[in-house]
Protein backbone atom coordinates (compact mmCIF):
# COMPACT_ATOMS: atom_id res chain seq x y z
CA UNK A 1 0.00 0.00 0.00
CA UNK A 2 1.31 3.58 -0.87
CA UNK A 3 0.86 6.55 0.53
CA UNK A 4 0.60 9.82 -1.65
CA UNK A 5 1.94 12.81 -0.49
CA UNK A 6 0.24 16.01 -1.15
CA UNK A 7 2.40 19.46 -0.93
CA UNK A 8 1.25 20.51 1.99
CA UNK A 9 2.82 17.40 3.59
CA UNK A 10 -0.75 16.03 4.49
CA UNK A 11 -1.35 12.00 2.66
CA UNK A 12 -3.97 11.08 0.80
CA UNK A 13 -6.27 8.40 1.64
CA UNK A 14 -7.08 8.04 -1.55
CA UNK A 15 -4.01 6.19 -2.20
CA UNK A 16 -5.52 3.81 0.78
CA UNK A 17 -8.74 3.14 -1.35
CA UNK A 18 -7.00 2.73 -4.51
CA UNK A 19 -5.43 -0.14 -2.83
CA UNK A 20 -8.17 -2.19 -1.69
CA UNK A 21 -10.01 -1.88 -4.79
CA UNK A 22 -6.96 -3.33 -6.33
CA UNK A 23 -6.90 -6.27 -3.96
CA UNK A 24 -10.33 -6.92 -4.38
CA UNK A 25 -10.16 -6.62 -8.48
CA UNK A 26 -7.27 -9.25 -7.84
CA UNK A 27 -9.91 -11.36 -5.68
CA UNK A 28 -12.65 -10.94 -8.23
CA UNK A 29 -10.45 -12.11 -11.06
CA UNK A 30 -9.48 -15.19 -9.08
CA UNK A 31 -12.75 -16.29 -9.14
CA UNK A 32 -12.82 -15.35 -13.18
CA UNK A 33 -9.86 -16.72 -13.65
CA UNK A 34 -10.69 -20.30 -12.05
CA UNK A 35 -14.32 -20.02 -14.35
CA UNK A 36 -12.19 -19.81 -17.35
CA UNK A 37 -12.72 -16.57 -18.45
CA UNK A 38 -10.35 -13.46 -19.33
CA UNK A 39 -9.37 -11.62 -16.19
CA UNK A 40 -10.60 -7.72 -15.93
CA UNK A 41 -8.16 -4.77 -16.05
CA UNK A 42 -11.28 -2.65 -14.72
CA UNK A 43 -14.60 -3.06 -13.18
CA UNK A 44 -17.09 -0.85 -13.26
CA UNK A 45 -19.35 -0.47 -10.13
CA UNK A 46 -22.98 -0.71 -12.31
CA UNK A 47 -21.29 -4.31 -13.28
CA UNK A 48 -23.75 -6.94 -12.49
CA UNK A 49 -22.55 -10.13 -10.78
CA UNK A 50 -25.07 -12.60 -12.51
CA UNK A 51 -26.45 -10.77 -15.36
CA UNK A 52 -22.90 -9.23 -16.85
CA UNK A 53 -20.02 -11.59 -15.40
CA UNK A 54 -22.80 -14.40 -15.49
CA UNK A 55 -21.75 -15.58 -12.30
CA UNK A 56 -23.71 -18.32 -10.67
CA UNK A 57 -25.14 -18.89 -6.89
CA UNK A 58 -21.23 -21.12 -6.48
CA UNK A 59 -19.35 -18.45 -8.01
CA UNK A 60 -20.63 -16.13 -5.71
CA UNK A 61 -20.85 -18.36 -2.82
CA UNK A 62 -16.73 -18.79 -3.68
CA UNK A 63 -16.14 -15.27 -4.28
CA UNK A 64 -17.81 -14.45 -0.92
CA UNK A 65 -15.44 -17.17 0.78
CA UNK A 66 -12.41 -15.73 -0.43
CA UNK A 67 -13.43 -11.99 -0.08
CA UNK A 68 -13.89 -12.86 3.61
CA UNK A 69 -10.33 -14.33 3.43
CA UNK A 70 -8.60 -11.73 2.16
CA UNK A 71 -10.35 -8.64 4.17
CA UNK A 72 -12.35 -10.44 6.90
CA UNK A 73 -15.57 -9.32 5.94
CA UNK A 74 -18.74 -11.24 4.88
CA UNK A 75 -20.22 -9.04 2.20
CA UNK A 76 -23.37 -11.07 1.65
CA UNK A 77 -24.09 -11.24 5.26
CA UNK A 78 -26.60 -8.33 5.36
CA UNK A 79 -27.94 -9.36 2.18
CA UNK A 80 -26.40 -10.50 -1.56
CA UNK A 81 -25.92 -7.46 -3.54
CA UNK A 82 -25.93 -7.52 -7.31
CA UNK A 83 -23.37 -4.98 -8.44
CA UNK A 84 -19.64 -4.84 -7.87
CA UNK A 85 -20.06 -1.42 -6.72
CA UNK A 86 -21.35 -2.27 -3.70
CA UNK A 87 -19.11 -5.20 -2.50
CA UNK A 88 -16.73 -2.67 -3.14
CA UNK A 89 -18.46 -0.39 -0.98
CA UNK A 90 -18.64 -2.66 1.80
CA UNK A 91 -14.94 -3.86 1.86
CA UNK A 92 -13.52 -0.21 1.63
CA UNK A 93 -16.25 0.67 4.97
CA UNK A 94 -15.14 -2.36 6.68
CA UNK A 95 -11.56 -1.56 6.23
CA UNK A 96 -11.72 2.17 7.06
CA UNK A 97 -13.61 1.61 10.15
CA UNK A 98 -10.63 -0.46 11.30
CA UNK A 99 -12.33 -3.81 12.17
CA UNK A 100 -9.72 -5.71 9.93
CA UNK A 101 -8.50 -9.30 11.04
CA UNK B 1 -59.07 -33.67 -11.46
CA UNK B 2 -59.13 -33.74 -14.79
CA UNK B 3 -59.93 -30.30 -16.42
CA UNK B 4 -62.81 -30.56 -19.43
CA UNK B 5 -61.58 -31.01 -22.61
CA UNK B 6 -62.64 -27.66 -22.86
CA UNK B 7 -60.27 -26.06 -21.32
CA UNK B 8 -59.07 -22.71 -22.57
CA UNK B 9 -58.46 -21.39 -19.39
CA UNK B 10 -56.40 -23.72 -17.99
CA UNK B 11 -52.64 -23.06 -19.00
CA UNK B 12 -49.43 -25.49 -18.92
CA UNK B 13 -46.35 -24.10 -19.17
CA UNK B 14 -43.54 -26.36 -19.70
CA UNK B 15 -40.78 -24.26 -19.68
CA UNK B 16 -37.33 -25.47 -20.87
CA UNK B 17 -37.59 -24.77 -24.80
CA UNK B 18 -40.48 -25.08 -25.39
CA UNK B 19 -43.05 -22.49 -26.50
CA UNK B 20 -45.31 -20.92 -23.95
CA UNK B 21 -47.98 -21.09 -23.10
CA UNK B 22 -50.12 -23.79 -23.69
CA UNK B 23 -53.30 -24.43 -23.84
CA UNK B 24 -55.23 -28.23 -24.11
CA UNK B 25 -55.49 -27.87 -28.15
CA UNK B 26 -52.15 -26.89 -27.94
CA UNK B 27 -50.96 -30.21 -26.44
CA UNK B 28 -53.35 -32.59 -28.47
CA UNK B 29 -52.07 -30.83 -31.63
CA UNK B 30 -48.21 -30.68 -30.62
CA UNK B 31 -48.80 -34.96 -30.03
CA UNK B 32 -49.88 -35.22 -33.09
CA UNK B 33 -47.37 -33.42 -34.36
CA UNK B 34 -44.57 -35.20 -32.82
CA UNK B 35 -46.11 -38.42 -33.28
CA UNK B 36 -48.76 -38.68 -35.80
CA UNK B 37 -49.22 -42.64 -35.03
CA UNK B 38 -51.14 -41.39 -31.79
CA UNK B 39 -54.31 -40.84 -32.67
CA UNK B 40 -55.68 -41.08 -28.37
CA UNK B 41 -57.81 -38.04 -27.52
CA UNK B 42 -56.24 -37.85 -24.09
CA UNK B 43 -59.30 -36.83 -21.71
CA UNK B 44 -58.10 -33.77 -19.74
CA UNK B 45 -55.14 -31.65 -19.42
CA UNK B 46 -53.21 -33.72 -17.23
CA UNK B 47 -53.01 -36.53 -19.39
CA UNK B 48 -52.27 -34.18 -22.75
CA UNK B 49 -49.05 -33.28 -20.60
CA UNK B 50 -48.07 -36.62 -19.85
CA UNK B 51 -48.46 -37.73 -23.29
CA UNK B 52 -46.71 -34.67 -24.88
CA UNK B 53 -43.67 -34.86 -21.89
CA UNK B 54 -43.30 -38.54 -23.02
CA UNK B 55 -43.29 -37.41 -26.55
CA UNK B 56 -40.78 -34.61 -26.23
CA UNK B 57 -38.69 -36.25 -23.56
CA UNK B 58 -38.99 -33.16 -21.64
CA UNK B 59 -36.26 -33.47 -18.61
CA UNK B 60 -34.26 -36.21 -20.28
CA UNK B 61 -35.13 -39.73 -20.90
CA UNK B 62 -36.58 -42.25 -18.93
CA UNK B 63 -35.42 -45.69 -18.29
CA UNK B 64 -38.67 -48.15 -17.55
CA UNK B 65 -38.45 -51.61 -16.60
CA UNK B 66 -41.72 -54.20 -17.02
CA UNK B 67 -44.16 -50.93 -18.63
CA UNK B 68 -47.16 -52.79 -20.05
CA UNK B 69 -49.35 -50.48 -22.23
CA UNK B 70 -53.02 -51.85 -20.71
CA UNK B 71 -55.56 -49.99 -23.42
CA UNK B 72 -55.20 -46.15 -24.90
CA UNK B 73 -53.49 -44.03 -22.30
CA UNK B 74 -53.50 -45.80 -19.55
CA UNK B 75 -49.84 -47.33 -18.07
CA UNK B 76 -48.51 -49.80 -15.55
CA UNK B 77 -45.12 -48.75 -14.62
CA UNK B 78 -43.71 -51.19 -12.09
CA UNK B 79 -40.78 -49.01 -11.48
CA UNK B 80 -39.31 -45.88 -12.72
CA UNK B 81 -35.53 -45.35 -12.15
CA UNK B 82 -34.97 -42.19 -11.31
CA UNK B 83 -31.21 -41.47 -11.50
CA UNK B 84 -30.28 -37.73 -12.60
CA UNK B 85 -30.29 -36.69 -15.00
CA UNK B 86 -32.37 -39.46 -16.40
CA UNK B 87 -35.52 -38.76 -15.22
CA UNK B 88 -39.40 -38.29 -16.61
CA UNK B 89 -41.98 -37.85 -13.69
CA UNK B 90 -45.04 -38.52 -16.43
CA UNK B 91 -44.98 -42.26 -15.92
CA UNK B 92 -45.25 -41.75 -12.09
CA UNK B 93 -47.74 -39.00 -12.95
CA UNK B 94 -49.82 -41.34 -15.01
CA UNK B 95 -50.21 -44.01 -12.32
CA UNK B 96 -50.95 -40.83 -9.74
CA UNK B 97 -53.75 -39.76 -11.58
CA UNK B 98 -55.10 -43.09 -12.23
CA UNK B 99 -54.54 -44.07 -8.21
CA UNK B 100 -52.27 -46.25 -9.16
CA UNK B 101 -49.20 -48.27 -6.95
CA UNK B 102 -46.48 -47.08 -9.08
CA UNK B 103 -42.77 -47.46 -7.40
CA UNK B 104 -40.19 -44.42 -8.34
CA UNK B 105 -36.63 -44.71 -7.21
CA UNK B 106 -34.65 -42.01 -6.09
CA UNK B 107 -31.18 -41.65 -5.99
CA UNK B 108 -29.73 -40.04 -2.65
CA UNK B 109 -25.85 -39.86 -1.35
CA UNK B 110 -25.77 -41.83 1.91
CA UNK B 111 -24.52 -41.32 4.91
CA UNK B 112 -21.57 -43.98 4.40
CA UNK B 113 -20.28 -42.15 1.17
CA UNK B 114 -22.26 -44.59 -1.28
CA UNK B 115 -25.10 -43.76 -3.44
CA UNK B 116 -27.91 -45.18 -1.76
CA UNK B 117 -31.50 -45.79 -4.15
CA UNK B 118 -34.98 -45.08 -1.72
CA UNK B 119 -38.01 -45.78 -3.43
CA UNK B 120 -40.95 -44.09 -2.82
CA UNK B 121 -44.41 -44.95 -4.30
CA UNK B 122 -46.46 -41.99 -4.90
CA UNK B 123 -48.65 -42.40 -1.97
CA UNK B 124 -45.48 -41.65 -0.18
CA UNK B 125 -44.13 -39.00 -2.50
CA UNK B 126 -47.41 -37.04 -2.03
CA UNK B 127 -48.57 -37.20 1.31
CA UNK B 128 -47.91 -33.73 1.57
CA UNK B 129 -49.77 -33.00 -1.63
CA UNK B 130 -52.91 -31.22 -0.69
CA UNK B 131 -55.57 -30.90 -3.30
CA UNK B 132 -59.60 -29.66 -3.39
CA UNK B 133 -61.15 -26.43 -4.92
CA UNK B 134 -58.96 -24.19 -2.88
CA UNK B 135 -56.31 -25.16 -4.93
CA UNK B 136 -58.05 -24.88 -8.19
CA UNK B 137 -56.38 -21.51 -9.03
CA UNK B 138 -52.72 -22.24 -7.59
CA UNK B 139 -49.67 -21.17 -9.78
CA UNK B 140 -46.67 -22.14 -9.16
CA UNK B 141 -43.14 -21.23 -9.55
CA UNK B 142 -41.04 -24.41 -10.14
CA UNK B 143 -37.59 -23.38 -8.77
CA UNK B 144 -36.08 -26.64 -7.94
CA UNK B 145 -34.27 -29.34 -9.48
CA UNK B 146 -36.93 -32.06 -11.20
CA UNK B 147 -35.06 -34.79 -9.88
CA UNK B 148 -34.41 -33.44 -6.36
CA UNK B 149 -37.18 -34.93 -4.21
CA UNK B 150 -38.45 -31.68 -3.10
CA UNK B 151 -38.78 -30.93 -7.67
CA UNK B 152 -41.22 -34.25 -7.26
CA UNK B 153 -43.48 -32.95 -4.55
CA UNK B 154 -44.36 -29.53 -6.60
CA UNK B 155 -44.51 -31.14 -10.01
CA UNK B 156 -47.04 -33.74 -8.20
CA UNK B 157 -49.01 -30.93 -6.31
CA UNK B 158 -49.68 -28.79 -9.27
CA UNK B 159 -50.40 -31.68 -10.95
CA UNK B 160 -52.92 -33.38 -8.47
CA UNK B 161 -54.70 -29.98 -8.85
CA UNK B 162 -54.47 -29.38 -12.42
CA UNK B 163 -52.32 -26.31 -11.72
CA UNK B 164 -49.70 -24.04 -13.78
CA UNK B 165 -46.24 -24.72 -13.30
CA UNK B 166 -44.09 -22.23 -14.12
CA UNK B 167 -40.49 -23.01 -15.21
CA UNK B 168 -37.87 -21.19 -12.68
CA UNK B 169 -35.26 -23.46 -12.67
CA UNK B 170 -31.58 -22.39 -13.83
CA UNK B 171 -32.95 -19.30 -15.26
CA UNK B 172 -31.50 -15.30 -14.32
CA UNK B 173 -33.08 -13.37 -11.25
CA UNK B 174 -34.68 -10.61 -13.32
CA UNK B 175 -36.56 -13.21 -15.43
CA UNK B 176 -37.13 -15.55 -13.04
CA UNK B 177 -39.41 -11.98 -11.42
CA UNK B 178 -40.74 -11.30 -14.49
CA UNK B 179 -42.42 -14.49 -15.45
CA UNK B 180 -43.56 -14.70 -11.89
CA UNK B 181 -45.03 -11.52 -12.59
CA UNK B 182 -46.11 -12.79 -16.03
CA UNK B 183 -47.95 -15.86 -15.15
CA UNK B 184 -49.38 -14.27 -11.91
CA UNK B 185 -47.43 -17.18 -9.58
CA UNK B 186 -49.30 -17.61 -6.12
CA UNK B 187 -46.80 -20.12 -4.80
CA UNK B 188 -43.23 -20.50 -4.67
CA UNK B 189 -41.23 -23.39 -3.37
CA UNK B 190 -37.82 -23.10 -2.81
CA UNK B 191 -34.38 -23.75 -1.30
CA UNK B 192 -32.65 -20.87 0.93
CA UNK B 193 -30.17 -20.39 -1.57
CA UNK B 194 -33.00 -19.60 -4.27
CA UNK B 195 -34.55 -17.39 -2.00
CA UNK B 196 -31.38 -15.52 -0.68
CA UNK B 197 -30.50 -14.52 -4.62
CA UNK B 198 -33.81 -13.68 -5.35
CA UNK B 199 -34.00 -11.06 -2.42
CA UNK B 200 -31.09 -9.57 -4.32
CA UNK B 201 -33.15 -7.86 -6.50
CA UNK B 202 -35.59 -4.95 -6.37
CA UNK B 203 -39.19 -6.21 -6.81
CA UNK B 204 -42.78 -6.85 -5.48
CA UNK B 205 -44.73 -9.70 -6.55
CA UNK B 206 -48.49 -9.13 -4.40
CA UNK B 207 -49.88 -12.35 -6.35
CA UNK B 208 -47.71 -14.15 -4.11
CA UNK B 209 -49.58 -15.94 -1.76
CA UNK B 210 -47.44 -19.12 -0.13
CA UNK B 211 -43.36 -19.54 0.29
CA UNK B 212 -42.16 -23.01 0.91
CA UNK B 213 -38.50 -23.06 2.32
CA UNK B 214 -36.67 -26.40 2.30
CA UNK B 215 -33.57 -28.68 1.55
CA UNK B 216 -31.67 -26.44 3.90
CA UNK B 217 -31.57 -24.78 6.92
CA UNK B 218 -33.10 -21.22 6.66
CA UNK B 219 -31.42 -19.31 8.97
CA UNK B 220 -34.04 -16.55 11.51
CA UNK B 221 -32.91 -13.66 9.23
CA UNK B 222 -33.64 -15.41 6.00
CA UNK B 223 -37.28 -16.20 7.21
CA UNK B 224 -37.57 -12.22 8.54
CA UNK B 225 -36.78 -10.87 5.16
CA UNK B 226 -39.25 -12.89 3.56
CA UNK B 227 -41.71 -12.20 5.45
CA UNK B 228 -41.31 -8.60 5.03
CA UNK B 229 -40.67 -8.85 1.32
CA UNK B 230 -43.75 -10.95 0.59
CA UNK B 231 -46.43 -9.58 3.20
CA UNK B 232 -49.48 -11.07 2.05
CA UNK B 233 -47.74 -14.26 2.29
CA UNK B 234 -48.09 -17.40 4.05
CA UNK B 235 -44.20 -19.45 5.03
CA UNK B 236 -44.07 -22.47 4.93
CA UNK B 237 -40.56 -24.37 6.67
CA UNK B 238 -40.22 -27.55 5.29
CA UNK B 239 -38.22 -29.73 6.65
CA UNK B 240 -37.69 -32.88 4.29
CA UNK B 241 -35.69 -35.45 2.91
CA UNK B 242 -35.30 -38.05 0.46
CA UNK B 243 -35.98 -40.76 2.25
CA UNK B 244 -39.24 -39.79 3.94
CA UNK B 245 -40.48 -36.86 1.78
CA UNK B 246 -41.91 -34.02 3.87
CA UNK B 247 -41.48 -34.26 7.00
CA UNK B 248 -42.66 -31.31 9.62
CA UNK B 249 -43.91 -27.91 8.31
CA UNK B 250 -43.71 -24.98 10.36
CA UNK B 251 -44.79 -21.64 9.80
CA UNK B 252 -41.68 -19.75 11.44
CA UNK B 253 -38.31 -21.35 12.55
CA UNK B 254 -39.56 -23.72 15.00
CA UNK B 255 -40.80 -27.20 14.13
CA UNK B 256 -43.27 -29.35 16.22
CA UNK B 257 -43.81 -32.99 16.01
CA UNK B 258 -46.34 -34.00 14.45
CA UNK B 259 -48.96 -35.90 16.34
CA UNK B 260 -48.92 -39.37 14.28
CA UNK B 261 -46.30 -40.08 16.55
CA UNK B 262 -44.19 -40.53 13.58
CA UNK B 263 -41.30 -38.33 14.41
CA UNK B 264 -39.35 -38.58 18.11
CA UNK B 265 -36.21 -36.87 19.08
CA UNK B 266 -33.44 -39.09 20.83
CA UNK B 267 -30.10 -38.67 21.89
CA UNK B 268 -30.58 -34.71 20.66
CA UNK B 269 -31.18 -36.32 17.24
CA UNK B 270 -34.48 -36.49 14.92
CA UNK B 271 -35.72 -39.84 14.14
CA UNK B 272 -38.67 -40.75 11.58
CA UNK B 273 -40.72 -44.46 12.21
CA UNK B 274 -40.28 -46.31 9.38
CA UNK B 275 -43.69 -46.56 8.07
CA UNK B 276 -43.20 -42.92 7.52
CA UNK B 277 -39.76 -43.97 4.86
CA UNK B 278 -39.61 -44.39 1.71
CA UNK B 279 -38.57 -48.13 1.33
CA UNK B 280 -35.04 -48.29 1.97
CA UNK B 281 -32.69 -50.60 3.94
CA UNK B 282 -33.75 -49.83 7.26
CA UNK B 283 -34.03 -52.32 9.43
CA UNK B 284 -34.89 -51.02 12.34
CA UNK B 285 -38.15 -49.32 13.93
CA UNK B 286 -36.96 -45.65 13.81
CA UNK B 287 -34.48 -44.16 11.40
CA UNK B 288 -31.63 -41.82 12.40
CA UNK B 289 -31.44 -38.71 9.77
CA UNK B 290 -28.48 -37.48 11.69
CA UNK B 291 -29.97 -34.23 11.90
CA UNK B 292 -29.23 -32.87 15.69
CA UNK B 293 -31.90 -30.42 16.90
CA UNK B 294 -31.83 -27.70 19.38
CA UNK B 295 -35.22 -27.84 21.79
CA UNK B 296 -36.28 -24.16 22.12
CA UNK B 297 -39.16 -24.76 24.11
CA UNK B 298 -41.13 -27.72 26.06
CA UNK B 299 -45.04 -28.55 26.46
CA UNK B 300 -45.28 -28.69 23.51
CA UNK B 301 -42.11 -29.42 22.42
CA UNK B 302 -40.84 -26.81 20.20
CA UNK B 303 -37.06 -27.42 18.13
CA UNK B 304 -34.74 -25.68 15.96
CA UNK B 305 -32.78 -27.99 13.47
CA UNK B 306 -29.13 -27.56 13.93
CA UNK B 307 -27.04 -28.96 11.80
CA UNK B 308 -26.07 -32.14 10.40
CA UNK B 309 -24.13 -34.70 12.43
CA UNK B 310 -23.38 -36.78 9.55
CA UNK B 311 -20.63 -36.85 7.22
CA UNK B 312 -22.58 -34.44 4.72
CA UNK B 313 -21.76 -31.11 3.04
CA UNK B 314 -24.92 -29.11 2.06
CA UNK B 315 -24.53 -27.24 -0.94
CA UNK B 316 -27.42 -24.54 -1.42
CA UNK B 317 -29.56 -27.74 -0.95
CA UNK B 318 -27.75 -30.69 -2.47
CA UNK B 319 -26.26 -32.75 -0.16
CA UNK B 320 -22.72 -33.17 -1.20
CA UNK B 321 -20.76 -36.44 0.16
CA UNK B 322 -17.22 -35.70 1.17
CA UNK B 323 -15.52 -39.13 1.06
CA UNK B 324 -16.78 -39.39 -2.70
CA UNK B 325 -14.74 -35.69 -3.78
CA UNK B 326 -12.02 -37.01 -1.71
CA UNK B 327 -11.69 -40.15 -3.21
CA UNK B 328 -11.74 -37.77 -6.98
CA UNK B 329 -8.95 -36.04 -5.63
CA UNK B 330 -6.61 -38.65 -4.38
CA UNK B 331 -6.72 -39.61 -7.74
CA UNK B 332 -4.42 -37.16 -8.35
CA UNK B 333 -0.39 -37.61 -8.45
CA UNK B 334 -0.01 -34.62 -6.71
CA UNK B 335 -2.52 -34.95 -3.90
CA UNK B 336 -0.54 -37.12 -1.17
CA UNK B 337 -4.00 -36.86 1.56
CA UNK B 338 -7.00 -34.48 1.14
CA UNK B 339 -10.08 -32.95 3.58
CA UNK B 340 -12.62 -31.97 1.57
CA UNK B 341 -15.35 -29.76 3.97
CA UNK B 342 -18.18 -26.94 4.14
CA UNK B 343 -16.83 -23.43 3.81
CA UNK B 344 -19.79 -21.52 5.80
CA UNK B 345 -21.07 -18.53 3.30
CA UNK B 346 -23.87 -16.27 3.37
CA UNK B 347 -25.29 -17.18 -0.21
CA UNK B 348 -25.03 -21.20 -0.19
CA UNK B 349 -24.41 -21.80 3.49
CA UNK B 350 -21.61 -23.76 2.39
CA UNK B 351 -19.38 -24.54 -0.42
CA UNK B 352 -16.43 -27.30 -0.58
CA UNK B 353 -13.02 -26.81 0.15
CA UNK B 354 -10.60 -28.81 0.44
CA UNK B 355 -6.96 -28.89 2.17
CA UNK B 356 -4.51 -30.74 0.15
CA UNK B 357 -1.25 -32.18 1.30
CA UNK B 358 0.74 -32.53 -1.54
CA UNK B 359 2.88 -35.27 -2.96
CA UNK B 360 6.57 -34.70 -4.50
CA UNK B 361 4.67 -34.27 -8.09
CA UNK B 362 3.99 -30.81 -8.28
CA UNK B 363 0.20 -29.37 -8.94
CA UNK B 364 -2.15 -26.20 -8.19
CA UNK B 365 -5.30 -24.97 -7.12
CA UNK B 366 -6.59 -24.72 -10.92
CA UNK B 367 -5.20 -28.04 -12.13
CA UNK B 368 -6.87 -30.09 -9.46
CA UNK B 369 -10.23 -27.67 -9.95
CA UNK B 370 -9.98 -28.84 -13.44
CA UNK B 371 -9.04 -32.28 -12.66
CA UNK B 372 -12.08 -32.28 -10.68
CA UNK B 373 -14.70 -30.92 -13.01
CA UNK B 374 -13.87 -33.46 -15.06
CA UNK B 375 -15.07 -36.01 -13.23
CA UNK B 376 -17.60 -34.36 -11.00
CA UNK B 377 -20.48 -32.12 -11.13
CA UNK B 378 -19.93 -28.84 -10.48
CA UNK B 379 -21.41 -28.49 -7.31
CA UNK B 380 -19.22 -31.06 -5.98
CA UNK B 381 -15.64 -29.14 -7.41
CA UNK B 382 -14.19 -27.64 -4.22
CA UNK B 383 -14.07 -23.93 -4.58
CA UNK B 384 -10.99 -22.86 -2.11
CA UNK B 385 -8.06 -25.24 -2.71
CA UNK B 386 -5.24 -24.95 0.32
CA UNK B 387 -1.73 -26.70 0.57
CA UNK B 388 -1.28 -27.41 3.90
CA UNK B 389 1.40 -29.76 6.35
CA UNK B 390 -1.28 -31.71 7.89
CA UNK B 391 -4.99 -32.25 7.72
CA UNK B 392 -7.20 -31.00 10.64
CA UNK B 393 -9.02 -34.10 12.20
CA UNK B 394 -11.88 -33.87 15.10
CA UNK B 395 -11.21 -34.97 18.23
CA UNK B 396 -12.26 -38.83 17.18
CA UNK B 397 -9.53 -38.89 14.71
CA UNK B 398 -12.20 -38.08 11.62
CA UNK B 399 -11.81 -35.46 9.50
CA UNK B 400 -13.26 -32.13 10.08
CA UNK B 401 -15.96 -31.55 7.84
CA UNK B 402 -16.59 -27.98 8.85
CA UNK B 403 -13.86 -24.95 8.31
Amino acid sequence: MRARSRADGGKIVYAHMESIEHELLGVLNEVLRHKRRAELAVVERGTHLRDDLHFDSLDLAELTVRIEERFGIDVFEAGVVSRYGEIESRVIQHVRSGKQR
Amino acid sequence: MCAAENSAEKIWLVGGGLPEPWTYADLVAAIRRERPEDNASPPCVADALIRLTRALHWQQRVALRDVTFAGEGQLKAERIRANAPDFVLDEAIAGLVRGRAVEVDLLTSGTTGRPKMVTHTLGSLSRAVASGPRHRDDVWGFAFNPTHIAGVQVYLQALANGNTLVNLWGIEVGEMVERCRRWGVTHLSATPTFYRLLLAQEFSLPAVRSLSIGGEAAETGLLAKLRARFPGARLHHIYASTEAGTVLVSDGETFRLPEDGSVRIDDGRLWIQRGALGGFDCAAEWYDTGDAVEIVATDPVRFRIAGRERCEINVGGEKVNPQEVEAVLSAHAGVAAVRVFGRKNSVTGEILAADVMRSRVAVTEAELRVFAAGRLPPLKVPRIIRFVEKLELTRTGKMKRDA
